[in-house]
C-alpha cells in the first residue's frame, strides 16, 4: 500500500526499491552524482515551458492589456530573530559600540528563505504550497515587494518582469496583492465599496461613466451581482457578506484596474471547502484571460487541488518542487515518496515534507535530500538558462505617466467625503444609535431636573445641571468619535499604504462628513433638556446656549480625533481618554473654583475648554438675574443674592463671554491640526 | 458494527450508548426591527435536528461530517446531553436512560473553543483542575502522578511547564483533552478538533484519540486513584481483583492488523501511559465533528457519520461507505480524500436531484428497524463502572473557594503587568487630583466649593475604576464559568465567593494607595484618624462598585452592550450623589445611589466638627460659616451616626448587588447550553 512508501520515507528507512539509491551511500557524495545522472539523464521532471497562449485575453477593459512573465531567483531572505531579553541586549550592544567605537554589532538573523528560484507564466495559476514555518508567506511578500520590517531580502536575488528587473514602484503598477485579512468599511454596500475604489484607483483620464461600467463589467465577472446591495458587514457583529463574497470583493477590487499579475495570501483561509472552491475558481477564471496568478495555500482539498496549473512546494524555506501536479506525481514517485491511491497529493505532499515534532532530525534529512534533488533537477538549470537568454525580451512599457496617486487632489477628496458620508449615514452606531442615547440622556437629565425655580437650592441645581450639559456632551463625542474613528483607522492605514489617497484629503473628507452629526446631536439635547430644566428664558439665551454646546460638541469631536490618530489602537486610545479630559473638568470650574487654581497650573486651565463653555453657559444664565429674583428667606446667609453673586463666588466675569467663544473655536482649530499631524506621522511611520 | 462481539469477549464489559429520534428545535427568528410584534407573532420552530438515531460502542471513533450548518455540533450536543432547550429523543446507556448529570460523570465534552486560564503553565493548570475532578480523597501524590502520567500520554512533558498563552495551538488542544482525561471518562465529545491546527497537530489530537479507543488495557492501577478509597464499600469480586495487584500490568493489544504499520511508525512518544487510566478494563468511545479532514485525519476514524440538514444521512463503518456510495453510483474517484467526496456529493444540489436525499433513503431502508425497536443491549449491564460513578464525591465547597481564590490571586499574579499598567494609570489620576488641589489652603468659601469637588472626585473615581474594571473582566470570564459550572466542576455559589472575596484585598490596597496621595496633599493638616475613616470608607464603596459592575456585566452578558448600556445606569448614580443637584430635590431615589453614602460619609467626617469658617469680605457674598451648615446646605445628614450607617448602607448595597446578580449569572448559565 502506498502508507508503506510513507512511512518508509518519513524513516527513512531504506527497504523499498525506489528509495533505495537516495539513501543507498552513507556517504553523501555518491548519493548525489547518483542522483544527479537520475535527474539529468534519465527523466526531465518539470517543464518550464509557458502554456499554450490564451485565447481571450483582450476581452478587458483594453488597458495594460500585457501579459507579463514573472520570475524570481536566488531570493535570500533573512529575519530578525526575537531573542528573549533582545531588547535589553540590543541596547548594551549599542551603547558599548558608542563607547568602544564599534559600530557594527550585527543582530542575529536568521535564514527565512534560502535561494529561492521560480517563475510564473501569464495564464497560470501557481500554488505555493507547504506547511507551516515553510516560507510561503515571506517568498510572497517579497515577491509582491511588501516584506515587513525587520525582513531583508539579499541583494543578490533577482525579481524580473519579462525578463527586466524590476523595483517595487514598477511592480504596483502592475502588480495586485491580496492580503489574507481583507479590511472593508462595514457599512457599504459591495458596489459601493468598488465605486469608491473605481474613483480612486483607476487613471485620471476615465470618466464617472466609464467606472461605473467597469465596476460593472467586474462584478460580472467576480460572479458578484447577487449581493453587490447588500452591506460588506463586519465579521461577528454586523451580518453581511459571506466570507467568500467578502474574499472574491477583495480580488474586485485589485481586478478593477485588470493589473497582468495577481498574488494572493492564503485565499481560502477560514473559508469552507465549497465556498473555496468557487474563490479559487474565480482566480482560475482570471488566469484564464492571460494573467500571471500566484497564491499561497495552507490545506486544499482534492478538487481544489485539480485546479492548479503549476504547484510551488516549499519546505525549510527551500524550493522542494515546482511543476506542474502531474510531474509532482513523477517526482515524488521518483524521490519514493508515492502518493496512495484515495489520498489527497496536496495532504501527501504536504505531509512528507512537514517537520514532524519530536523526529525533527529524520524530517531535516527528508527534505534536504528532496530539495537536493530538485535543485539539480532539469527544471532549474532550465531556469538558469532562462535567466541568461531572456533578458533580451520586450522591455516592459513605463507605467501610466508616473503620478504617485492615480486620481487628483479634488477627485480624491470627493471619493472619499463621500464614502465617509454613506458610512455616517450607514453606521448605526453613529447616527441611530447616538440620537437615540442622546434623546434619553436629555430627557433623563430633563426629569430629574425638572422645572427649577430660583431659589437657593434652584442656583445649585442649575449650576449641576448646567455643567453635566458639559461632561455629557464631552464624554459621549469623545468616545463616540474614539469608537468610529479608530475602527476605521486599519482600512486608512492600508490604503494609505497602497497610495490611493493622500492623508490630508482623508482627514478632510473624514471629518466633514461627520460634522452634520455633531451639529445634530447638540441641537437634539439642548432643545430638549434647556426648556425641561427651566433655565432662563428667552429666545437669545437659548441659541446662545446652543452655540456654546455645539462648540463643545465640536472641541471634544477633535479631542477625539487627536487622541484616536495618537495612539495605537482603541483600547489604548478608551484607557488614555479618560485621565488625559479629567485634568480639563476640574478646571471647569465646577468641582475646583477657578480661583483655587494653583498659580502653576494656571496655564493648563486655558486649554480646558468646560472653562469657557462653563463660564459662557453660567454667564449667560445669570448675568442678568437681578437681585430679588432668586427668592430667599431672609435669614439665611447662605444663599445668594443676585446672579452677579453667584458669579462672583464662582470667580466668573460677565465680560468674558467673547472670550470663551473665542478660546472654544481655537480649541477646535488647534486639536483637528495636531490631529491630523499625528495622522500623518503615524501613515508616514507604517511605511 | 459487527465487530462488538469480538472485543467485549477480552477488554471488560462493552459500554453501548445509544440515542434514539433525537429531534432539536429553536425558535425561528426572523429579522425585524419591533421586537413586541415578534412576541406577539406565533412563534415558528426550526428544527435542527431530525429523528437522528444511532450508537456508540467503546472501541469506537466516529467522525460527524457533513457541511456548515448541517448539524455537527447540535448532534454531538444533543447526545452528549450538553444541549438545553426544546430536545425530544431519548439516550441510553446499556439500557438505562442517563439524565444529564450522569452524562456529565461518564463523559467528558472537549468544546471547539480552548477556554482555559491563560496565565497557568500546563502542569498547574492540570493539577489544579484535578483537584475539582477527581475524587475528595485522592492524595496530593496520586494526582501529581495521574498528571504527570496524562501529560505524557498527549506528549506535552516537555512544554508542561510553559504557559498556556505560549502554547502554540495544537498543544492547547491537547491540554483540553488531558483536562477532560483527568476523570477518565468513557465517552469523549469533541466539537471540531481539528479546526485551527496545522495538519500535524491536528494529526496528533485525532491519534491520540484513536489510541484511545482502539487499545485494549488488560488491567491497570487501581480504581481508587480517580474514585476513592469509599468508592469500594461494595467490592466485587472483578474490581478488588485487578486493585489489588500493585503493579499493573499493561498490556497493548493492536486491534486491528492492517493499521500496525501505518501506525507503529507514525506512534506518538509515550502514548502507552494512558494505559495507567483507572477504568482501564474499558477502552473509550470518541465522537467527534469535523470539518474537512485530510485524507490522514480520516483514515483514523472506524465510524462516519455522515449528516445533510439535521438528518442523518449515513452511519457506519468507514470502509463500508465507500461502497454504500459506489452502489449508488457515486464512484469514488483515484487520488481524491474519501471526506472530500462524500462532503461533495452531498452538497452537490446541480447534479442529480439531490443525492442527499437518494443516500439517506437508502441508509434508512438498511438500517430499518435497528433504533425503532428494543434497545441494542437490554438493561443487563450494573457494573462497578456506574457504582463507582454514584459514589464520586467533589471536594467540599470551602475548600472549592478557597481552591478558585488561590486561582484568581495567581492570575492576578501572573498579570501583573497588565496589573501594574492599569495602577498606573490610576495613580496618574492621583497625583493629577492632588496637584490640581493643591492649591487649597485655609478655610474660606471657597474651600467649600473645592473639598466638595475633591470628594466628589474621590468616590466618584474609585466607583468607577472598580465597576468598569470589572465590567470589563467578567463578560470574558462567563463562558469558562458557564462551561466549568455546567460540567460540575465547581459550584457556581464557590465560584462567585471567590471572586468577590479576592477583589476585597485589592479594594482595600488601592482605597488607601489612592487616598494616601490625595491626602497627603490636600487634608494633611486634618491627621491620621480622618485619613483612615476616609480609606475605610472608600475602600468600602470600591467593594460596593465590584457588585455594582458584576451586576450590570451580568445583566448585559457582554462587555460592548454593558459599557455602551450602563450610562444611563452611571448618569443617574452620579446626579443622585449630591454634586450635581441637592439629593432631596428628588425625595427618596437619593438612597440608590452608591455615590451618596460615599459622597455623604465623606462629607460627613471632613466638616462635622469643623466650626469656623472665613467669611468673604463683600457682605452681599452669602457665607457659611461651620462645618454642619456644609452638610445642611447639601442637604447631608448630621447625626452622631450618619458615618457608620453609610458604611452600613454600603456593605447592604453591595451584597443586593451581589445577590441579584448571582441571581443573573445562574439564570445565564442554565438557560443556554455550554458546549
Amino acid at each position: 500500500m502506498g502508507q508503506e512508501d510513507q512511512e518508509l520515507l518519513i524513516r527513512g528507512g531504506s527497504k523499498h526499491p525506489s528509495a533505495e539509491h537516495l539513501n543507498n551511500g552513507d556517504s553523501g557524495a555518491a548519493s548525489q552524482s547518483c542522483i544527479n545522472q537520475g535527474f539529468g539523464q534519465a527523466k526531465n521532471y518539470g517543464t518550464l515551458l509557458p502554456p499554450s497562449p490564451p485565447e481571450d485575453s483582450g476581452s478587458g477593459s483594453g488597458q495594460l492589456a500585457e501579459n507579463l512573465t514573472y520570475a524570481w531567483h536566488n531570493m535570500d531572505i533573512f529575519g530578525a530573530v526575537n531573542q528573549p531579553g533582545s531588547g535589553w541586549r540590543q541596547l548594551v550592544n549599542r551603547t558599548r559600540g558608542l563607547f568602544c567605537n564599534e559600530r557594527h554589532i550585527p543582530a542575529p538573523r536568521k535564514h527565512l528563505l534560502k535561494n529561492v528560484c521560480g517563475v510564473a507564466y501569464p495564464g497560470e495559476l501557481l500554488a505555493v504550497m507547504g506547511s507551516s514555518g515553510a516560507g510561503k508567506t515571506t517568498l510572497l511578500n517579497a515577491l509582491a515587494f511588501r516584506s515587513p520590517q525587520g525582513i531583508q531580502v539579499s541583494p543578490s536575488g533577482m525579481r524580473l518582469l519579462n525578463g527586466q528587473p524590476v523595483d517595487a514602484k514598477e511592480m504596483q503598477a502592475r502588480c495586485a496583492y491580496v492580503q489574507q485579512d481583507d479590511l472593508f468599511i462595514g457599512s457599504l454596500t459591495a458596489r459601493e465599496h468598488l465605486i469608491f475604489q473605481a474613483m480612486v484607483r483607476m487613471p485620471r483620464h476615465l470618466t464617472y461613466r466609464q467606472r461605473v461600467a467597469r465596476v460593472d463589467q467586474v462584478i460580472q465577472e467576480l460572479s458578484l451581482s447577487k449581493c453587490q446591495h447588500t452591506i460588506i458587514g463586519v465579521p461577528g457583529r454586523v451580518k453581511g457578506l459571506s466570507g467568500g463574497e467578502r474574499k472574491r470583493l477583495a480580488f474586485a477590487s485589485e481586478a478593477l484596474t485588470d493589473p497582468p499579475l495577481l498574488i494572493c495570501d492564503e485565499p481560502t483561509s477560514g473559508l469552507d471547502s465549497f465556498t473555496a472552491h468557487s474563490v479559487v475558481q474565480v482566480l482560475k477564471k482570471l488566469s484564464q484571460k492571460g494573467k500571471t496568478v500566484i497564491l499561497t495555500i495552507h490545506q486544499p482539498s482534492s478538487e481544489l487541488f485539480e485546479l492548479f496549473d503549476k504547484i510551488l512546494l516549499m519546505a525549510e524555506g527551500r524550493v522542494a518542487f515546482l511543476g506542474t501536479p502531474s510531474e509532482a506525481v513523477d517526482f515524488f514517485s521518483y524521490v519514493g515518496a508515492q502518493c496512495p491511491t484515495n489520498y489527497n497529493p496536496a495532504d501527501f505532499y504536504v505531509q512528507v515534507l512537514a517537520v514532524v515534532p519530536g523526529r525533527e532530525i529524520e524530517s531535516r534529512d527528508r527534505i534536504a535530500k528532496i530539495c537536493d534533488n530538485f535543485a539539480i533537477s532539469k527544471v532549474a538549470r532550465d531556469m538558469e538558462q532562462l535567466l541568461a537568454t531572456k533578458n533580451l525580451e520586450k522591455p516592459l512599457e513605463q507605467p501610466e505617466n508616473g503620478y504617485t496617486y492615480k486620481a487628483t487632489w479634488f477627485m480624491q477628496f470627493r471619493a472619499v467625503l463621500w464614502r465617509s458620508w454613506l458610512s455616517v449615514l450607514k453606521e448605526p452606531l453613529l447616527v441611530k444609535v447616538r440620537l437615540i442615547q442622546t434623546t434619553m440622556v436629555a430627557i433623563l437629565i430633563g426629569l430629574i431636573f425638572l422645572g427649577q425655580q430660583l431659589t437657593q437650592v434652584g442656583v445649585m441645581n442649575i449650576n449641576g445641571a448646567i455643567f453635566l450639559f458639559l461632561t455629557n456632551m464631552t464624554f459621549q463625542n469623545v468616545f463616540a468619535t474614539i469608537n468610529v474613528f479608530t475602527s476605521e483607522l486599519p482600512v486608512f492605514m492600508r490604503e494609505a499604504r497602497s497610495r490611493l489617497y493622500r492623508c490630508d484629503t482623508y482627514f478632510l473628507g473624514k471629518t466633514i462628513a461627520e460634522l452634520p452629526l455633531f451639529l445634530t446631536v447638540p441641537l437634539v439635547f439642548t432643545a430638549i433638556a434647556y426648556p425641561m430644566i427651566g433655565l432662563r428664558a428667552g429666545v437669545l439665551h437659548f441659541f446662545n446656549c446652543l452655540a456654546l454646546v455645539t462648540l463643545v460638541a465640536n472641541v471634544s469631536t477633535s479631542f477625539g480625533y487627536l487622541i484616536s490618530c495618537a495612539s495605537s489602537s482603541t483600547s489604548m486610545a478608551l484607557s488614555v481618554g479618560p485621565p488625559v479630559i479629567i485634568p480639563f473638568l476640574l478646571f471647569g470650574g465646577f468641582f475646583l473654583n477657578s480661583g483655587s487654581v494653583p498659580v502653576y497650573l494656571k496655564w493648563l486651565s486655558y486649554l480646558s475648554w468646560f472653562r469657557y463653555a462653563n463660564e459662557g453657559l453660567l454667564i449667560n444664565q445669570w448675568a442678568d438675574v437681578e437681585p430679588g429674583e432668586i427668592s430667599c428667606t431672609s435669614s439665611n446667609t447662605t444663599c445668594p443674592s443676585s446672579g452677579k453673586v453667584i458669579l462672583e463666588t464662582l470667580n466668573f466675569s460677565a465680560a468674558d463671554l467673547p472670550l470663551d467663544y473665542v478660546g472654544l473655536a481655537i480649541l477646535i482649530v488647534s486639536f483637528r491640526v495636531l490631529a491630523y499631524l499625528a495622522l500623518r506621522l503615524r501613515a508616514r511611520r507604517k511605511e | 458494527m459487527q465487530e462488538s462481539g469480538g472485543s467485549s469477549g477480552q477488554g471488560g464489559p462493552s459500554l453501548c450508548l445509544e440515542w434514539k429520534q433525537l429531534n432539536y428545535y429553536v425558535p425561528d427568528q426572523e429579522q425585524s426591527n419591533y421586537s413586541f410584534w415578534n412576541e406577539c407573532r406565533k412563534k415558528r420552530e426550526l428544527r435542527i435536528l431530525q429523528d437522528a438515531s444511532g450508537h456508540m460502542k467503546t472501541g469506537d471513533l466516529i467522525a460527524i461530517l457533513g457541511g456548515s450548518g448541517a448539524g455537527k455540533t447540535t448532534l454531538l450536543a444533543a447526545i452528549s446531553q450538553r444541549l438545553r432547550g426544546n430536545l425530544t429523543g431519548d439516550v441510553v446507556l446499556n439500557g438505562m436512560a442517563m439524565e444529564r448529570h450522569q452524562m456529565t460523570r461518564i463523559s467528558s465534552f472537549l468544546p471547539q473553543f480552548e477556554i482555559n486560564v491563560k496565565t497557568f503553565t500546563a502542569y498547574e493548570h492540570l493539577y489544579f483542575m484535578s483537584h475539582f475532578k477527581m475524587h475528595r480523597r485522592t492524595t496530593k501524590a496520586e494526582k501529581r502522578q495521574r498528571v504527570a502520567d496524562l501529560l505524557l500520554a498527549v506528549g506535552l512533558r516537555d512544554a508542561a511547564h510553559t504557559r498556556i498563552q505560549q502554547l502554540s495551538g495544537g498543544e492547547r488542544k491537547r491540554l483540553s483533552l488531558a483536562e477532560e482525561l483527568i476523570t477518565d471518562p468513557i465517552f469523549l465529545f469533541c466539537d471540531e478538533p481539528t479546526t485551527g491546527l496545522d495538519s500535524f497537530s491536528a494529526y496528533s489530537v485525532i491519534k491520540t484519540l484513536r489510541h484511545l479507543c482502539t487499545r485494549r488495557r488488560i488491567a491497570k492501577h487501581s480504581l481508587n486513584q480517580v474514585y476513592g478509597e469509599d468508592s469500594f464499600e461494595t467490592p466485587s469480586g472483578e474490581s478488588s481483583a485487578s486493585g489489588s495487584g500493585s503493579k499493573s500490568i499493561e498490556m497493548e493489544v493492536v486491534a486491528e492488523s492492517h493499521e500496525s504499520l501505518l501506525q507503529t511508525m507514525r506512534e506518538l512518544p509515550a502514548l502507552g501511559v494512558l494505559s495507567n487510566s483507572p477504568n482501564g478494563t474499558h477502552k473509550k468511545a470518541a465522537i467527534c465533528s469535523i470539518h474537512q479532514p485530510t485524507s490522514d485525519i480520516f483514515e483514523l476514524f472506524t465510524h462516519i457519520i455522515l449528516m445533510d440538514g439535521g438528518r442523518i444521512v449515513y452511519q457506519g463503518r468507514t470502509e463500508q461507505a465507500a461502497k454504500f456510495f459506489t452502489d449508488l453510483g457515486y464512484e469514488l474517484p483515484l487520488n481524491c480524500n474519501p471526506a472530500d467526496f462524500y462532503l461533495k456529493t452531498l452538497a452537490d444540489k446541480e447534479g442529480k436531484e439531490n443525492a442527499g436525499a437518494v443516500l439517506r433513503a437508502k441508509y434508512e431502508h438498511e438500517t430499518d428497524g435497528l433504533y425503532s425497536g428494543s434497545w441494542l443491549l437490554a438493561r443487563s449491564y450494573s457494573g462497578d463502572y456506574l457504582k463507582h460513578v454514584q459514589n464520586f464525591k467533589k471536594i467540599r465547597w470551602i475548600y472549592q473557594v478557597y481552591l478558585l481564590m488561590v486561582r484568581f490571586m495567581t492570575e492576578d499574579l501572573r498579570n501583573i503587568r497588565s496589573g501594574l499598567i492599569a495602577f498606573g494609570f490610576f495613580m496618574i489620576t492621583a497625583v493629577t487630583l492632588s496637584l490640581m488641589y493643591s492649591g487649597i489652603g485655609g478655610l474660606t468659601q471657597r474651600t467649600v466649593q473645592d473639598v466638595g469637588g475633591s470628594i466628589f472626585m474621590l468616590s466618584n473615581e474609585m466607583i468607577f475604576t472598580f465597576s468598569y474594571g470589572v465590567t470589563y473582566i467578567f463578560p470574558a470570564a462567563l463562558p469558562i464559568i458557564r462551561r466549568e459550572v455546567g460540567e460540575g466542576t465547581y459550584s457556581l455559589s464557590a465560584y462567585y465567593v471567590a471572586l468577590v472575596l479576592s477583589f476585597v484585598p485589592v479594594a482595600f490596597f488601592k482605597g488607601y494607595v489612592f487616598l494616601s496621595v490625595i491626602y497627603a496633599s490636600i487634608y494633611y493638616t486634618r491627621g491620621f484618624l480622618l485619613y483612615l475613616s476616609m480609606g475605610f470608607l472608600m475602600s468600602l464603596s470600591a467593594v460596593a462598585a465590584v457588585g455594582y459592575g458584576v451586576f450590570l456585566s451580568s445583566l448585559f452578558e457582554s462587555d460592548k452592550m454593558a459599557s455602551e448600556c450602563a450610562a444611563p445606569f452611571d448618569l443617574i448614580f452620579l446626579i443622585f450623589g449630591g454634586t450635581y443637584m441637592n439629593v432631596d430635590t428628588v425625595p427618596g431615589l437619593k438612597y440608590l445611589s452608591l455615590f451618596f453614602y460615599s459622597n455623604e460619609a465623606l462629607m460627613y467626617k471632613f466638616w462635622i466638627d469643623i466650626d469656623n469658617i472665613d467669611c468673604p469680605v463683600n457682605e452681599d457674598h452669602p457665607c457659611i460659616k461651620t462645618g454642619v451648615e456644609v452638610l445642611q446646605q447639601g442637604s447631608y445628614r448630621n447625626a452622631d451616626y450618619t458615618y457608620w450607617l453609610d458604611c452600613f448602607s454600603l456593605v447592604v448595597v453591595a451584597v443586593i448587588f451581589h445577590i441579584v446578580s448571582f441571581g443573573l449569572v445562574r439564570r445565564y448559565i442554565h438557560r443556554s447550553g455550554y458546549y
